[in-house]
């Protein structure tokens, strides 16, 4: 566990995984969010128990590719759960 | 004087037609027969009539709804078309049922559903489907009883303009009708040498269109498309967002999704009755 702070735990949503593609209901909003394969492993991982370098590093090595190589698409996952509400704001 | 006066119950809405002239009432009849019920007065129906033009001054036929007239054409066949399309949109508007634009189909009690906006071409293949063999189920909805999961019924008269008429070779490929191309006249599955799902069925294949030319081909592809493609055509899936949620994630679960590539609905719906009989569903 690094220094860093986790992100998640997620917040209140409906979720169900078809064919290993988590698809997610924001049941305050309404909104749908359909995760492809790669956002979905970021879900699983945003449980509140690691950090956003943390995740990246552990997705890197499941891909057998460099943290480099995926760093601002992980972030950007995150940020897009965020934004619809599905992850707590950055910093809480 | 009406020369008919008829109660049709659709998605649960209870309609009350009246038409004055008694060839356009038969054929009012013979276009929604599934949906005939009984006369007796209900609160909240909608009531419709068609009636003739009165006269030199006011030569066009009208539709009526609830007395007030919304559109008056020369000839029957558009009005007949917006009849439908105004009990389709009160109906739809009212179901209880989860309801996702589609076209849909079945055999041997399985589904095959086409979600798609207007334009896509879901009546279009919806009938080549039907001439592959497929009972009708809908050109316009899929419906979904919340309780069992089962797909009702919806078989309103399949709307085909004249180019798609062309498409099915229902219209020799150079013939010129005299409605506008686009402009649609309504059929039963009968007139395409089908029949009506007597029953619900289950949903066993959501297919996912892609018009393109070139060959007809068709794709197994992620059961998650085939719940995006659900919930982005809901009608109504705001009403219960939650249970929508849940019952197209199960749906999907126990049906295949697919993606069909195709600008030719005779061919499509011959893969699709090939396909979808050798390979049923999980």
């Amino acid at each position: 566990m690094s220094e860093e702070r986790p992100v998640g735990p997620p917040l209140e949503a409906a979720e169900t995984d078809i064919d290993g593609r988590i698809s997610l209901l924001n049941p305050r909003t309404e909104r749908v969010l359909m995760l492809n394969e790669t956002a979905s492993d970021v879900w699983r991982l945003a449980d509140g128990s690691h950090g956003l370098e943390e995740m990246t590093s552990l997705l890197a090595q499941s891909y057998d590719v460099s943290p480099d190589e995926i760093r601002a698409d992980v972030a950007a996952v995150v940020r897009t759960l965020r934004d619809e509400g599905f992850l707590p704001p950055e910093g809480e | 004087m009406w020369a008919a006066d008829q109660y049709f119950l659709v998605l649960g809405t209870r309609f009350r037609v009246r038409v004055e002239v008694e060839s356009v009432a038969s054929e009012v009849t013979r276009l929604l027969l599934p949906f005939v019920g009984d006369a007796r007065p209900v609160p909240g129906r909608r009531n419709l009539a068609l009636v003739s033009g009165g006269g030199p001054e006011d030569p066009a036929h009208c539709l009526l709804v609830d007395d007030r007239p919304v559109q008056r054409a020369a000839s029957w066949t558009p009005l007949l078309a917006h009849l439908v399309a105004e009990i389709n949109r009160e109906a739809l508007d009212a179901a209880r049922s989860f309801a996702v634009h589609a076209g849909v189909v079945s055999h041997a009690g399985k589904a095959v559903a086409f979600p798609g906006t207007s334009g896509a071409g879901k009546s279009t293949l919806t009938a080549g489907c039907l001439r592959a063999g497929f009972d009708y189920v809908s050109d316009e909805a899929l419906c979904i009883d919340y309780s069992t999961g089962l797909v009702d019924p919806y078989p309103k008269p399949l709307a085909l303009s004249q180019s798609a008429r062309r498409l099915l070779a229902l219209i020799p490929p150079h013939a010129s009708g005299s409605e506008r191309e686009e402009e649609e006249t309504l059929s039963v599955p009968a007139d395409l040498g089908a029949q009506t799902a007597a029953r619900p069925v289950e949903l066993a294949h959501v297919v996912i269109i892609e018009r393109r030319h070139g060959p007809t081909e068709l794709e197994a592809v992620p059961g998650a498309e085939g719940m995006g493609a659900l919930l982005s055509h809901s009608f109504n899936h705001y009403r219960r967002p939650v249970d929508a949620f849940a019952l197209t994630s199960d749906l999907v679960r126990r049906a295949r999704t697919w993606r069909l590539r195709t600008d030719d609905p005779l061919e499509a719906g011959r893969l699709l009755w090939d396909r979808t009989r050798r390979e049923p569903g999980p």
